[in-house]
């Protein structure tokens, strides 16, 4: 490709590219002009903020409400981005006082006691100290999240953590409304969903980065029936319906005697079969057919469950009362973890669709390919026209290109990324051919 | 390019789409057969793939009138193994299938894992420990492809350079020039145990064989042109062309391969060049490495004569008539 | 036409007359050279250059940076809008009727109640401060996802940390200034917070003096939260913000990939 030609046919007069080449050039950074373009565009999205402000003003105003009263004990919420330091104030208290002895620095240099105030800043700088460390701290080159599955993780468990936090800032107000729910379980909420939102991601991400994932899934959610098993048995052992001093087998067998306890036995077999089901299926079938499964049991148990609902709330109110209070206590566990199971198998096994064209973006267009590629010797080459990487990047690459592939990896061995451009071909000719394939392209073996 | 008149050989005619609709005929039964004619917990056992098929149903060697054999690496790498001491169980096309490598590169990944499953599961019920196979697509894709657990995949000139291989003096010490075309499936295309020493080894074994190297050897080698049966037209012809002067120019006797396809697409093109005896570019034989070997050891004459041709038809003689 | 057109002589006449009395060499040169470079200056990114039929779902985020700027420029107009009315006085008195307010209070209740659209712009600025902190945040998130803080981006990060920071600020001394129930619920906490700083217990009362201005919230507090709501955090940041974006411009976009 001669440069002349290449810059006539594709650069020139563009936006964006040099005009000058060679040493003396003095447009370093070409781009778009301010004057129109970007003024233009930034003035549609300022007039379009301008409207929606104008639109919130208006419908939404914010009232100024009652003064400030010093007399009054004033009962009033923090705005929503300072809601996780209120959350995490109130629950500074149940972090132990520590006494400062005074030959380490208590009293004039520390201060006599570390109390729940003390604590509570602390806190508070939990969220904030990581934000100022985090270029210090991760210093890998790989910027995308794909192929840096913990550091995406570990930002949605930030995000999480502050979400969770912010919601405990309101446990008051919860509680009031829904007065089953114990203040217990919103304590947990700091610790028990963010982790399973960083699990979670964890496991979906790495799924983009077409990575192995059976034994991740299988972890987890054999974690997650492990976890919901032995709530479950504490439960039981220590249920709360059935006077003390009895042994659990004793308790179980009284049971269909029991009707307060036969609303919440029925939701935690629900709760233990869904679990289960989902870590079989993940465990033990093919992808597609566990697919198939994960989806028909979620649909079933869901629907088993609300028929029960309103079953038991005609027949058996008090038991309902029972089993809410039980399940909103152990909330964490009940709730959360199954949604995690199905979460978590969902987004370790789907299809994402063109995987390794995601991965296949990583390409900085070096040409070396190109240059190697014993196709583009043989076949026309108008401007780059045959080489594939190129092609793909323009979505060319269907018909010809794709089909004459010799997929001989000559191009994936000289390749400065280890882009694999066979496995490429592979995920693109089977979209044409075949069923689509999970994204490991089927390889898990019969047995 | 060199112009490439379309009515040479008859090769360029077989329908490869034929040829596949059979293979994906054959992977949709899937029945498992009761008794397999081999004994169970073999140590070693031969897969020999898609040659048998295409020397048999195909006919490569007998239209090609034995420029392309491929039958003849079955029987070499059978003789091979015994003289490194290998008695190998064989696995061949009346239980085994296809292993699915054209499939899988095609994009026909549901064929492909019928394949796979069949395939598996007979290598399971037969407990085989080793599985040698003559081919590196073979290899690629037992290796890489299946993950068989717990069965270690050899390519034959792996086996047969750790087993020590020992090839007798030469009767005439007459030198020969060789070289060797890195198959891209079981080189470049290999993340671990890719096979570059392995057949340089033995080919140095040869005492009278010189080993010279093609203009891009190793990590870098051409491809062949063609590779899963895809396309067979005049610009993949340009490829092996090319890569057939290579050879041409360094003057060899023999340009030795270690995969079938590889040996089809060179002996396809080098039985078109002797179509008009006149015209003949490529004077060296093109064999395959364990063809090259087995004819080099003592014992039993391998390969089977070439079919009867009618004497006015084949080139080789003289006074025939050029031209179909 | 024969003669130029209005605008070029329009231009003729006032640099001319600009001309005539500063010397002209040194700021027209400059001025054209930073013209050249502000109108080649924003490049397009990598899809849009090599045309390449890619839709990354993360491109419109790439706005949020820049929604943030536009919120904060609005907000410093409706800032000073208000800031003609605004009293920043929070010492309790009584009404005639003998409720309790405060001279900030009865402000805000004139410019709700009392100015022509005074509703409206203050609810611009409510609002617009919402988005603007959700800008950020989720700008933050952008570039963390990105990975845009990486090498050679650590201090621009560190920028936008601090800036976040000061984001946060200026929202929470911003709604302690009206003087009513939240602002003293807001002020309680931070009194408190303050006085509980971790360290020896004299840098707590001095954090607390320094930020509000009194060890309880009597109402002294409100002329501090002002002004740092209205100079300290505006010059600061103003400065900070201008910092930041010139590190993007001469670095450039981090662009996903």
């Amino acid at each position: 490709m001669e440069i002349k030609a290449v810059r006539e046919g594709v650069y020139e007069d563009r936006a964006g590219f040099p005009r000058q080449y060679g040493p003396e050039r003095s447009d370093h950074q070409p781009g778009i002009p301010f004057w129109p373009h970007e003024v233009y565009r930034d003035l549609v999205i300022t007039f379009l903020l301008v409207a929606i402000l104008f639109f919130l003003s208006a419908f939404a105003t914010p009232l100024v409400g009652p003064s400030a009263n010093p007399a009054v004990q004033p009962y009033s919420v923090p705005d929503w981005y300072l809601l996780f330091s209120w959350g995490l104030l109130k629950i500074a208290d149940l972090f132990p006082v520590i006494h400062v002895p005074e030959n380490f620095g208590g009293g004039t240099l520390i201060g006599t006691e570390i109390d729940a105030a003390v604590w509570g800043d602390l806190l508070t700088a939990i969220p904030v100290i990581p934000i100022f460390l985090l270029p210090f701290i991760d210093r890998g080159r790989e910027t995308r999240p794909a192929k840096s599955p913990f550091r995406a993780a570990g930002g949605m468990y930030m995000i999480a953590f502050v979400f969770f936090a912010s919601v405990y800032a309101a446990n008051d107000r919860i509680i009031a409304t829904w007065p089953f729910i114990h203040d217990d379980t919103l304590k947990w909420l700091f610790v028990v969903p963010p982790t399973l939102v960083l699990v979670a991601s964890y496991v979906g991400i790495r799924r983009l980065g077409f990575r192995d994932m059976y034994w991740w899934i299988v972890a987890s959610l054999g974690a997650s029936f492990a976890i919901v098993s032995l709530v479950a048995a504490q439960v039981f052992v220590l249920g709360p319906w059935a006077a003390d001093g009895i042994d659990p087998l004793t308790r179980l067998a009284m049971l269909p005697n029991n009707p307060a306890a036969h609303p919440l036995f029925a939701f935690m077999i629900i709760v233990l079969a869904y679990t289960g089901i989902v870590f079989f299926a993940a465990v033990a079938l093919r992808e597609r057919k566990a697919k198939q499964w994960v989806l028909f049991w979620s649909l079933f148990f869901f629907f088993l469950a609300v028929g029960l609902v309103k079953f038991f709330a005609d027949t058996n109110p008090a038991g309902v009362g029972v089993a809410l209070e039980v399940i909103a206590y152990h909330g964490n566990w009940f709730i959360a973890f199954p949604l995690f199971s199905l979460i978590t198998y969902y987004v370790g096994t789907r299809t994402p669709y063109s995987t390794y064209e995601y991965l296949l973006n990583e390409c900085y267009q070096c040409g070396k390919c190109h240059t190697v590629c014993p196709v583009t010797k043989v076949e026309d080459d108008a401007l780059g026209g045959l080489n594939l990487v190129y092609n793909t990047f323009k979505k060319q690459h269907d018909g010809v290109p794709l089909w004459t592939c010799l997929a001989c990896d000559a191009c994936s061995a000289v390749c400065p990324l280890d882009i694999k451009y066979s496995d490429y071909i592979l995920e693109e000719r089977s979209k044409v051919m075949a069923r689509p394939m999970a994204a490991d392209g089927g390889r898990r073996s019969a047995e | 390019m060199i112009p490439l008149d379309p009515e040479y050989g008859p090769a360029r005619t077989i329908p490869h789409p034929v040829l596949f609709r059979v293979l994906d005929a054959e992977a949709d039964d899937a029945t498992v057969p009761k008794d397999l004619p081999v004994a169970k917990g073999a140590e070693w056992a031969y897969y020999p793939g898609c040659i048998d098929y295409y020397d048999r149903e195909m006919q490569f060697s007998h239209l090609n009138y034995g420029d392309t054999d491929h039958g003849i690496i079955f029987d070499s790498s059978i003789k091979l193994l015994k003289a490194v001491g290998i008695e190998p169980a064989i696995l061949d096309r009346s239980f085994m299938k296809c292993c699915g490598h054209d499939q899988l590169w095609q994009g026909k990944l549901d064929v492909f894992q019928t394949m796979r499953d069949y395939n598996t599961k007979i290598i399971r019920m037969l407990g085989v420990k080793n599985i040698v196979t003559s081919c590196a697509e073979g290899y690629r894709t037992f290796k890489l492809d299946y993950q068989l657990k717990g069965v270690k995949v050899w390519h034959i000139t792996q086996v047969l350079y750790e087993r020590g291989l020992r090839v007798p003096p030469p009767k005439d010490g007459k030198p020969i020039r060789v070289t060797y075309q890195d198959p891209c499936r079981s080189c470049r295309q290999m993340p671990v145990d890719p096979i570059y020493d392995e057949p340089r080894e033995l080919i140095k074994r040869v005492q009278n064989a010189e080993l010279v190297e093609l203009k891009t050897f190793r990590g870098d080698a051409q491809c062949c042109g063609v590779a899963q049966m895809m396309y067979c037209n005049d610009k993949t012809k340009g490829l092996t062309a090319s890569r057939m002067d290579e050879a041409k120019e360094l003057d060899v006797d023999y340009l030795l391969t270690a995969c079938p396809k590889c040996l089809t697409h060179f002996g396809c093109l080098h039985h078109e060049n002797r179509w008009k005896p006149e015209e003949e570019r490529y004077r060296y034989r093109v064999v395959d490495i364990t063809h090259f070997l087995a004819e080099r050891l003592e014992g039993e004459a391998i390969g089977k004569p070439p079919s009867v041709i009618p004497v006015a038809q084949d080139p080789r003689q003289k006074g025939a008539k050029g031209g179909a | 036409m024969a003669r130029e057109s209005l605008v070029s002589r329009l231009n003729k006449k006032v640099f001319g007359y600009l001309a005539s009395r500063f010397p002209p060499t040194p700021w027209a040169d400059l001025t054209r050279r930073t013209v050249e470079t502000v109108q080649r200056q924003v490049p397009r990114s990598h899809a849009e250059k090599y045309e390449l039929k890619t839709i990354w779902y993360w491109y419109p985020l790439y706005c949020l940076g820049g929604i943030s700027f536009v919120a904060f420029i609005l907000l410093t107009i409706t800032g000073i809008l208000l800031g003609f009315y605004y009293i920043p006085d929070g010492t309790i008195q009584f009404t005639q009727t003998g409720d309790v307010t405060s001279r900030a209070y009865e402000s805000m209740n004139f410019i709700m109640n009392d100015v022509p659209f005074g509703f409206m712009i203050r609810g611009l600025h409510h609002w617009g401060a919402h988005i603007m902190i959700a800008a950020v945040f989720l700008h933050m998130m952008r570039v963390y996802f990105t990975g845009a803080y990486k090498k050679p981006r650590e201090l621009n990060w560190l920028l936008g940390a601090v800036l976040l920071i000061i984001t946060l600020a200026f929202g929470y001394s911003g709604y302690v200034l009206p003087a009513n129930d939240l602002s003293r619920a807001a002020a309680t906490i931070g009194i408190n917070m303050a006085k509980a700083s971790p360290g020896p217990p004299w840098l707590g009362q001095l954090l607390t003096m320094l930020i509000f201005g009194e060890p309880d919230p009597t109402g002294f507090y409100i002329i501090r939260m002002y002004w740092l709501h209205v100079f300290i955090l505006p010059m600061v940041g103003v400065l900070l913000m201008i910092l930041h974006m010139a590190l993007v411009w001469i670095q450039g976009v981090g662009e996903p990939h």
